[in-house]
Parts: C-alpha cells; sequence; structure tokens
C-alpha cells in the first residue's frame, strides 16, 4: 500500500513538475519585485508607462499609447489596467516580466540535453534563472523581459530556419524579427541587422536558390509593420516620421539628447570607447559561439552572431543604451537559445561555466557607473529605504482625490503622483481636447493645477512644454492651495480675467511674478516647498 | 438466339470448370492463339505476382488484349457460354432496381429465364461469385460470360430512370435540410426579413448608431477572419512538419493488398485535354487491374465522347455517359458515375488534373492511418502553369496558400474542411451513406466536407499534390470565382438553417471556424469594396463626414484589418510561394490587392448569380494554358 502511494505521489509529481517549473520562477521573481518596492526601488520611467497605458486604457484610445517608444511594452500592460495598482506602479510591469521569464525558462528546461543528470539540469537552469541578470530582467518594472523573450524567438526561429526547410521557422523569424521593433527599440537593432545580414547568409540556407525571395519574406512583415506605423504617424500627428523626427524619439536613440553619454565613451573617449564597444559586444554575444558548433553551415551562424554584436555595438554607439546593463537581455537570449540546441552529449560542465560567466558578465555591468534606474535598483537591494519623495508623491495623490475637483497636469511631469492615484477619470491631460485647446487659445479654465517645481530630478519630462508656458503666463492668477515635496496644486485666484491668460506683455510679467509666489514657501508648512517653474526639469538626463 | 438456352448437355458445374481452366491457364492460351507475346504474358505474371488480381483484368488494363478477344475465351475456357449483351440484351422484366448496386459490385446481371432456369450474365465468372449468386438465388442458376463493357451499359439502359433520380433528388428526399435545392428556408426569409427591417428601423430611429454597429459589426468580422487565418498558418505550418505518409512508407507498401480504386472524371466539352488526361492517368503508380476510372461524360457532348474513344484506352477506363437533365452539374455527374463504381474509394480527378503518381498509394496508406470515421482525405491542389501571366501567378500562390497551409491548419483546429473540387478521396461506402455530392450546390465538395465534419466524420489531408491548369484569362477566371463564391455563400445558407443544431454537432471551434472561413470567402470579398470606397473618398477629399462611424475601438480594427490584415495577407501568400519552391513568384504577392479586386467582382457576380440562377454551373473552360505540362517531369521540377 506504501508502496503504492509512493507510486502515486511520485507520478503526481512527474505530472506536476512542468506546471512548478513555470509557477515557481513566477512566484519568486514577483516576491523579489514587491520585496524591492517595499524596499522603496521605482523607476519613473517604468512608472510613466503604466500611466499611459492606464490613461488609453481608461479612454479606450490606444493611439495615446507609444508614439516615441515602442508601443509593444505599453500594450502587454493593457489587461492589468482593470486595477490601478497605486501602491505598486511597477507591479504590472514586474508580473509580466516574471510571466515571461518563468515561460523561457521553463520551456528551456524542457529542452536541456536529456543525457544530464537532474541535479545538473537543476543547477544549469536554477543558475540561469537566478543570475543576476535575469533577476534585474524581472524585477527592474523595465522592458528587458519582454527583450528577452523576443530575441529568443528571433534567435531560435534564425537556427532553425538554417537547419532544414521549414518555413514554420521563417513565419516565426519573420514575426519576431518584425514585432521586435515595436517591443523595444534595443531589439529594433538586432533585428535589423540580422534581416541584413539574411542578404548574405541566406545562400548558405537551405533556400539556396530562392535567396532573395527567403530576404523578401523575412522582411516583409517589418516592413508592413514599419509602413503601418508610418501610416498611422501621419493620421494622427500628420507627419508619417514623426516617431523617427521627433527630438524625444527613441526610434532615433533616446539618449542622444541625454546628458548621460554611451558608457563606453567615457573610457579613453568617441574612437578608444568605440573599439571598447566592440569588443565587449563581441564579448556579450560570446556564448553564440556555441550555436556555430551547433549549427549548419557555419558560416551562416557566423553571420548571425556578427549581426548580433555589430546590433549591440552601434546601438550603444548611437544612443540607444546607457548602461551595459540594459543589453543584458541579448546574451541572456542568446545563452538561453544555445543551451536548448545543445547537443545530448554536451558538457555540463561547459553550459555551467557559460552560466557562470553570465552571472560575472551582469555583476560587472552593474559595476560600471551606473544610470540612475540600476543605481536605485542596487541601492534597494542592497540596503533599501524607501525614499520621502515616493511618500510625498502618495500623499499629493490622496489629497488630489480627495480634493473631488478635476486636475489639469502634464502626465510625463506629473507621473510619480498620478501613478499612485487610484482614479484616473477626473484628471486632464494634456492629449485631451480641452487641454490642448487651452494650450492653442492660452485660455485655462481648470479647477486645479499640479505642477511640479523645477529641478526636481525626477526624470521624467514634460509631454508638452507649452503647459509650462501657459501656467507661467496666468501668474499672479493661481495660487497654491496645496503643496507638499516638489508639488504644488494651484486653482485660480480672482484676476480681473480669472482664469484667463494674460495678454503677451503682461504674461511676462505675470510669469515673473508667478515665479516668485510659487519659489516663497508658504510659512505655515516647513514642507512646503518652492515650485519653480522654471525649466521644468528638462535638463534632466531621462532614467532608465 | 442463344442455341445454348435450350441445350442441358451444355452444361457443367464450375468446380469442373475451374479444374479444366487450371488444365489450360489463360495466359497459355492468350499466348497460343496470339493475342499476347512472350513479353507481354511476363510482365502480366510479374505484375500479377506483385499486385495480385486476376491476369484477364492485368492485360485489359494494359490494352493488350481487347475484352472481346478475352471474354469468348475466358467462357470457352470455363466452358460456358459467352453472350454479347449490345446483340442479346437481358430481359428488362428480371431487372430489379433495388438491387442495382449489387449488380455493380458482383459483376453480374440477371440475364434470361429459361426452362426454370435463371441464366445470369456475369464477367467475373469465378467461383466466389458462384457461390455468391447460388446463395442468394438458389441452386437454379446458371451463368453465362460478358464483358464488362456489356454489362455496365446494359445497367445503365435497364436502370436510368432510377439512377439518374437517385443522382438528382437522392439527398433532398431523405434529408432536404441538407439540399441546396431551396436556396434559403423560409425561417430563413423570415429572418433576413427581421434584420432587413431592424436595420431599416434603426436607421430611421438611430442613423448614426445603427451605421456605427454596421461599421462595427463589419469591422470584427474581417479582423476575426485576419485573426483565423494567422492562426491557421501557424497552425497549418506545425501540421505540415509532420509527413502524413512517408516515401519509406509508399515503398514499403504490399501492393496485392491495395484495394480496387474508383477514379471519377468528369468532363463537358473538353476533348482538348483527353490526351493529356489519358497521359496523365497512365502515369498513376498504382495496380492497373486495381484502377476502376470512370470518364463521365455528358450524353449529348458528342465531341468529347469522340475524343474519348480515340484515345485508345485501357479497358479499365469505362465511359459513363450522363443521360441529358437538369440541373447540369458536376455533382450530378458525378453521383450518377458513383452508381457504377466498384472500388473499396473513390475520389475524383478534373480532366486536367496532373496528379503526382503516388498519390492513390499515399491515400491509401492515409486511410489506413487514420481513424475508422475518417470520411475523406484531401490531397493538396496546385498548378503546373503558374509562370504563365500574372493571373497564374497570383491563382497559384492563393492555392499554395489555401491547400498548404490553409486546409491542414484547419483540420489541425476541428474545423470543418472544405473540400476542394478535386483530388478527395472517399471511402465509397461512407460516400453513398451521406447520398454523396448535393447536385444543386455548385460547390458540393465545399459542401460535403462540411455534411461530413456535421455527422461526427472526419476530414484530412493529405502530403500529395495534384497539378491542375490555373485560369489564364480574367473573364475565364471571374466566371469561375464565381462559381465557388455562390457555392460557399449555397454551403453558407444550407448549414446555417439550424444553427444551434449546427453548433452542437461541430462545436464551438468547428462553428466559428465556419463562419469566419466559410461565411469570410463571400462576405470579405463583398465588403471590401464598399470599405476601400469609403476609405478612398476620405483619403481623397479629406471629408469629415465618415468620421461618426470611427469611434476608437471600431477605428482601430478597421485599422488593424486595413493594414495587418492586408498586409499579413500578402505576407502569407509570399510564404506560400516560397514553400513550393517558387520564390519567384513570392514578390508577385506585392500585387495581391489587385487580385482581390478581382475577387470582390466575382463576389458580387456570385450574389447576383444567386439570386437570379442559383443552380446555374458556370463552367470553367480548360485548355486555354500555353503551357504544356511535361508529365514525365512530373513531381521532379515541381513540388
Amino acid at each position: 500500500m506504501w508502496r503504492d502511494w509512493g507510486n502515486r505521489f511520485a507520478e503526481l509529481g512527474r505530472r506536476a513538475w512542468p506546471a512548478l517549473m513555470l509557477a515557481a520562477p513566477v512566484a519568486f521573481y514577483v516576491a523579489a519585485g514587491l520585496w524591492l518596492a517595499m524596499r522603496g526601488f521605482t523607476d519613473p520611467e517604468a512608472e510613466y508607462r503604466w500611466l499611459r497605458t492606464r490613461v488609453a486604457a481608461a479612454e479606450w484610445r490606444l493611439e495615446y499609447l507609444g508614439w516615441l517608444y515602442p508601443h509593444g511594452s505599453y500594450l502587454v500592460l493593457l489587461p492589468f489596467t482593470v486595477a490601478s495598482f497605486a501602491r505598486w506602479p511597477l507591479g504590472p510591469a514586474t508580473l509580466v516580466s516574471a510571466a515571461i521569464l518563468a515561460a523561457v525558462f521553463a520551456w528551456l528546461y524542457r529542452r536541456l540535453p536529456e543525457d544530464w543528470r537532474r541535479w545538473e539540469r537543476l543547477a544549469v537552469w536554477g543558475g540561469l534563472a537566478l543570475s543576476p541578470g535575469s533577476l534585474w530582467m524581472a524585477t527592474s518594472g523595465g522592458r528587458d523581459g519582454l527583450l528577452f523573450a523576443v530575441l529568443v524567438v528571433v534567435f531560435l526561429s534564425a537556427c532553425k530556419m538554417f537547419e532544414a526547410r521549414n518555413l514554420r521557422a521563417v513565419f516565426a523569424f519573420s514575426i519576431a524579427a518584425a514585432l521586435s521593433w515595436f517591443v523595444d527599440e534595443r531589439a529594433l537593432w538586432v533585428a535589423g541587422f540580422l534581416l541584413i545580414s539574411l542578404i548574405a547568409a541566406a545562400r548558405w540556407s537551405p533556400y539556396r536558390g530562392e535567396a532573395w525571395a527567403l530576404v523578401g519574406v523575412a522582411m516583409m512583415p517589418t516592413v508592413i509593420h514599419l509602413a503601418a506605423w508610418a501610416y498611422l504617424n501621419w493620421l494622427y500627428a500628420g507627419d508619417p516620421w514623426y516617431f523617427f523626427r521627433h527630438p524625444l524619439s527613441a526610434f532615433r536613440g533616446a539618449l542622444a539628447g541625454s546628458p548621460l553619454q554611451s558608457w563606453a565613451v567615457q573610457y579613453g573617449g568617441p574612437g578608444a570607447g568605440n573599439a571598447l564597444l566592440v569588443l565587449v559586444a563581441l564579448l556579450l554575444v560570446a556564448p553564440a559561439a556555441l550555436l556555430i558548433f551547433r549549427l549548419r553551415p557555419r558560416p551562416a551562424a557566423l553571420t548571425l552572431a556578427l549581426a548580433a554584436a555589430t546590433a549591440a555595438t552601434a546601438a550603444n554607439a548611437t544612443f540607444f543604451v546607457s548602461h551595459p546593463l540594459e543589453w543584458i537581455g541579448l546574451p541572456a537570449a542568446l545563452a538561453v537559445v544555445a543551451l536548448s540546441q545543445a547537443r545530448p552529449n554536451a558538457s555540463p560542465r561547459a553550459a555551467g561555466a557559460l552560466v557562470m560567466l553570465g552571472w560575472a558578465g551582469a555583476l560587472a555591468m552593474m559595476s560600471f557607473h551606473p544610470s540612475p534606474g540600476p543605481a536605485r535598483w542596487q541601492a534597494a537591494l542592497r540596503w533599501g529605504h524607501r525614499p520621502a519623495e515616493l511618500e510625498v508623491a502618495a500623499e499629493v495623490a490622496r489629497w488630489l482625490e480627495s480634493s473631488g475637483r478635476p486636475t489639469w497636469t502634464d502626465e510625463g511631469e506629473s507621473g510619480p503622483v498620478l501613478a499612485r492615484m487610484r482614479r484616473l477619470d477626473r484628471l486632464v491631460l494634456t492629449h485631451e481636447p480641452e487641454f490642448q485647446f487651452a494650450l492653442l487659445t492660452r485660455r485655462l479654465q481648470a479647477p486645479q493645477l499640479l505642477v511640479r517645481r523645477a529641478g526636481a530630478g525626477s526624470g521624467a519630462r514634460a509631454a508638452d512644454p507649452r503647459f509650462e508656458e501657459l501656467v507661467h503666463s496666468l501668474g499672479d492668477c493661481l495660487q497654491v492651495v496645496f503643496a507638499r515635496g516638489e508639488w504644488a496644486v494651484l486653482r485660480p485666484a480672482g484676476c480681473p480675467e480669472s482664469g484667463s491668460a494674460l495678454g503677451q506683455g503682461e504674461g511676462d510679467v505675470g510669469a515673473a511674478r508667478g515665479r516668485a509666489a510659487f519659489a516663497a514657501p508658504r510659512a505655515d508648512d516647513d514642507k512646503l516647498a518652492a515650485a519653480h517653474l522654471v525649466d521644468g526639469g528638462r535638463g534632466v538626463a531621462r532614467s532608465r | 438466339m442463344a442455341e445454348f438456352l435450350e441445350d442441358d448437355s451444355s452444361r457443367l458445374r464450375l468446380g469442373e470448370r475451374s479444374r479444366a481452366a487450371l488444365a489450360a491457364p489463360l495466359g497459355r492460351q492468350l499466348l497460343e492463339r496470339g493475342l499476347l507475346t512472350e513479353e507481354q504474358l511476363e510482365a502480366a505474371l510479374a505484375e500479377q505476382r506483385s499486385g495480385g488480381g486476376r491476369l484477364g483484368e492485368i492485360v485489359l488494363a494494359h490494352g493488350w488484349v481487347r475484352p472481346l478477344d478475352l471474354y469468348p475465351l475466358l467462357a470457352e475456357q470455363l466452358g460456358l457460354p459467352f453472350v454479347n449483351l449490345l446483340v442479346e440484351p437481358p430481359d428488362p422484366e428480371l431487372f430489379d432496381a433495388t438491387r442495382r448496386q449489387e449488380y455493380v459490385e458482383w459483376q453480374y446481371l440477371p440475364w434470361r429465364f429459361r426452362r426454370g432456369r435463371l441464366w445470369l450474365a456475369t464477367s467475373d465468372p469465378c467461383e466466389e461469385t458462384f457461390a455468391r449468386l447460388t446463395a442468394d438465388y438458389g441452386e437454379g442458376i446458371e451463368l453465362v460470360v460478358t464483358s464488362r463493357f456489356d454489362l455496365l451499359w446494359s445497367l445503365d439502359r435497364l436502370a436510368r430512370a432510377p439512377l439518374l433520380a437517385d443522382s438528382i433528388l437522392a439527398l433532398w428526399e431523405r434529408s432536404p435540410e441538407s439540399s441546396a435545392r431551396a436556396v434559403v428556408t423560409r425561417r430563413q426569409v423570415a429572418a433576413l426579413y427581421a434584420a432587413v427591417t431592424l436595420t431599416l428601423l434603426g436607421l430611421a430611429l438611430w442613423p448614426r448608431a445603427t451605421l456605427v454597429a454596421l461599421n462595427g459589426a463589419a469591422a470584427v468580422f474581417l479582423t476575426a477572419s485576419f485573426a483565423l487565418r494567422w492562426l491557421m498558418l501557424w497552425k497549418g505550418s506545425a501540421a505540415r512538419l509532420q509527413q502524413k505518409v512517408t516515401a519509406e512508407e509508399v515503398a514499403a507498401l504490399d501492393e496485392c493488398s491495395l484495394p480496387v480504386y474508383t477514379l471519377l472524371v468528369p468532363l463537358y466539352r473538353e476533348p482538348r485535354v483527353v490526351p493529356a488526361l489519358a497521359a496523365a492517368l497512365r502515369r498513376l503508380d498504382y495496380p492497373r487491374q486495381k484502377l476502376d476510372i470512370k470518364l463521365i461524360l455528358e450524353e449529348d457532348d458528342e465531341e468529347t465522347i469522340a475524343a474519348a474513344k480515340a484515345a485508345g484506352l485501357e479497358a479499365n477506363v469505362e465511359l459513363i455517359r450522363v443521360p441529358a437533365s437538369l440541373p447540369r452539374t458536376k455533382p450530378k455527374a458525378c453521383n450518377y458515375a458513383l452508381n457504377f463504381a466498384r472500388g473499396e474509394l473513390v475520389t475524383i480527378y478534373d480532366a486536367e488534373d496532373l496528379p503526382e503518381p503516388d498519390q492513390l498509394k499515399k491515400a491509401v496508406i492515409a486511410f489506413r492511418k487514420a481513424p475508422a470515421s475518417t470520411a475523406c482525405i484531401q490531397a493538396r491542389l496546385n498548378y503546373f502553369n503558374f509562370g504563365e501571366n500574372w493571373l497564374t501567378r497570383l491563382f497559384t500562390l492563393e492555392y499554395s496558400l489555401w491547400f498548404d497551409w490553409y486546409l491542414p491548419g484547419l483540420e489541425a483546429l476541428g474545423i470543418p474542411i472544405p473540400l476542394g473540387g478535386t483530388s478527395n478521396h472517399f471511402p465509397t461506402r461512407l460516400l453513398r451513406e451521406v447520398r454523396a455530392w448535393d447536385p444543386f450546390n455548385v460547390t458540393e465538395d465545399a459542401d460535403l466536407g462540411v455534411r461530413f465534419s456535421q455527422r461526427g466524420l472526419r476530414v484530412g489531408v493529405l502530403n500529395s499534390t495534384t497539378f491542375e491548369e490555373a485560369n489564364t484569362r480574367v473573364w475565364n477566371w471571374i466566371r469561375q470565382r464565381s462559381r465557388w463564391i455562390k457555392g460557399y455563400m449555397q454551403t453558407y445558407l444550407v448549414h446555417m438553417r439550424h444553427p444551434i443544431a449546427f453548433y452542437r454537432r461541430i462545436g464551438p471551434a468547428g462553428f466559428w471556424g465556419f463562419q469566419f472561413f466559410i461565411g469570410g470567402s463571400f462576405l470579405s470579398p463583398l465588403l471590401v469594396p464598399i470599405l476601400a470606397a469609403i476609405y478612398a473618398i476620405w483619403l481623397i477629399s479629406g471629408t469629415h463626414l465618415f468620421d461618426p462611424l470611427f469611434p476608437p475601438l471600431v477605428l482601430y480594427l478597421s485599422l488593424v484589418s486595413l493594414l495587418l490584415g492586408n498586409g499579413y495577407l500578402m505576407h502569407f501568400h509570399m510564404l506560400a510561394g516560397l514553400d513550393r519552391a517558387r520564390g519567384s513568384l513570392a514578390l508577385w504577392a506585392l500585387t495581391l490587392p489587385a487580385y482581390y479586386a478581382l475577387m470582390s467582382a466575382a463576389a458580387w457576380k456570385a450574389l447576383f448569380d444567386l439570386i437570379r440562377r442559383p443552380h446555374h454551373w458556370e463552367k470553367t473552360e480548360h485548355g486555354l494554358s500555353s503551357f504544356q505540362c511535361d508529365v514525365a517531369r512530373l513531381g521532379k521540377s515541381l513540388r
């Protein structure tokens, strides 16, 4: 009887194992993300992404999403907008990333060589799943998880495509390459270079007689998506290349205008820095070397690996990334593909070495001069403290909700507050018609405004700089009714033309008066901060 | 008058005849009389050893011996009388129309009744036939030998009226709800009337909301159709990785175990294609003695009948003349010919078809591997003249996508498969059980596939291709396509007569797949010109007239279907072209919008035809291609 029960448990275990391999990492990553959030970790840009998704979902206006950023990272958050996640704005992104990573790793576990002993497989698998790079991708609230998944599909389908005549792989590759353009701007580079490299590599593929047809088929979805995106830009923004021309566009190197430099350039200037970039990029794609021995023909694998390396280099050099950690998805994806394609007799030690290399690489990347996002993440991981500004933002959010009045604000600036509000329906944001009308006519009919004082270092940016100018121009016609930290809530204050902008000449005067008024803290509140509206934080680097 | 009828001394028992036959084998006798050469006899015997069957059938199937030489010799060898039924026809009084199927299967007919004994004419005078007939009719029977052609001719003459009535009305009489004889039922008319009334009422009372609802419904429908095609492509590509029947399995097949295979080949006013057809049939890699080929000809189509007679076809090819009657459709002709089918399996080929030589063997293997509920296996169709002009290129891409990707996808998703018009293989018994094709449906094949699904029977897809001639002329193409689309409309209307029962029978996947795949095949091309016109007006004039019709959600769906739907459709066609090793066609997929414009024209024509002449068969003219497919290269250069 006991043996019977033992067998039943063993059978149950066998059946539950795949589910466990999926559920355990999800639970772990989510718990880790929550723990980091409780220790004060947040990322303003990720919060902003979440806020925009909520706004779009609340009004069923998907065109609000991601004009200047790849919209895939917004779209994946849409299902979560049924809840506000006011206490944990990074929650949805963490859940998505955790699920993606867990799914990829669960898939990988079933494809590790069967000749390996279970503990060897678990060790390799666990080493990869628990590596600092994986933890960062899952818990940072960013888009790295999505990037990682897309790259896994791109690389894997590229491998399959070169192995044998397999149109399913061509289909998957072409779709993944196209989607990657709209999931993450970094993937844009990798996919773009892979597609271009296909022109050279196709002759070694099973489609050697139809190389150009293969290239055409592989590129077609990218062309479709790009054309569709340009059309939508023309439809909504009046310029087909708006997404590319706009100075803040991620598609042209989101960091091009930021004070942060490409990380490697800091080591010896542009020349030596770019050489360093090439070197590091080649090291990053070192796991692709495994693919070279896996794939036939090798020139094709070599071409693909070099394309990935070149893409990484080019993306760095063109300010698509500011910190090497942002490339963690690339070697991780290559490692996953390499392990999944490993021969049955592959050495588990070599795989272990690969994982250890991943650990070392991720730790090394983190030790580079950190940009704000990774710096905060590491700080939360090591020391943990809940920054006072988050408490303040939450308090302002509560106050606005209790005020019962519609609030006009620039969501780019006030993201941290809005992300902590439970409801967005009493907000009037920059994209809305009345807001746009007010900006055009310079006549503001707002019950109250939420503004942020200058130089707060939030890392966010104005969604529409004209709002700041308008508030300036209203000057003394507004009064501060609530202020905490860097935030101030303003209401009309009985001007001769209450609620109206002043004339152009007076506007300058009014603006000056307004600046003076906002700069002076209220005497009865020590916490009341001066609300400078000088440059709106435009000089502050975007954090990632 | 046959004198042996009055002469008792000529009669022998069959057992004695068999012993006599063993003493002087048929082959030796054919050789001695100079009817067969030594080499032919050796080849025939070798074929008999590998594929089984009777020597007589083998030499007839090769055309080495004429039936009028063989059957009298056979009769002589067995000590039985030979009768030419054209000269001495059977007694019509003895003919029992209810046993006509048995006559075909057992290859006999009651011929005469004299002096208390029933004389049965058979073309298969073996012990088994004798035992079977004795068990059925009792000891008082006698056999005479006749040729298979005589039997067929006599059966056709005697049973013409009931056979014809059956071929037209069998489905209608047994299951009127499954027949397209009535295009719409009263209930459907009432539902249509109610829908139109409500729409008009809505337009009068709430014009904007109604127009938004209609626009929204169109957007949802088009987007869902696109999503389904995406899914089908993905599933189909996975299914295609699993070769259903491999070359190794074909090589390992024991030919002796192969069943008799009936090939139905309908022709109508196509004398030009007969030589190519004969060549294609001879290329089939299947024991010839086990092929039962029926060329189905309209009785009044003298030209094609003459061409078929002149083609020097072997004795395993029989000409079935379908009496002139309405509706003059291919399914009616096939139903009629099915009455004469002897095969355990049956398939249809069009006159211009070039099936891959091993297709029949693959189908046999596929049936053996498939569940017993498999009622049909559909081979892939493609075109040999794909590079002839723009139309054939696009047509080839479309067919490649449909048969190579969509159908496996439908199979994987459990959605009813609308059969293609040719190269569908059936177990004859199951086909007869469902009363075969609906003669009033102009895409009887698609209807049959859905009917099988409704009965819980499976339709599978086979990895073997039949090459056809793509339409080369635009108007001919539009006529052909309008018939197909009209047929889909008929099929949709027939199967949606009882939607709830239909849903219960084929399940949610099948039901919704049917809506968007079969429904989408005619509704999409009907809708597209309207939506395209709205778009063009907006694009050119910049008018805001249509803005209220596109609230955000409807706008997004419309954009998805406009941008991604059309874009990906091109991509799918490119993939299908590449898959067929026809990379040169891939870029032609970029001109797909023009091809779909033709499709819309055909759809609107189909709608008018459905109203004006629902059962009219728009005959496609074949043999127009300047490309002549080299049959010998089939399967090598074309994939």
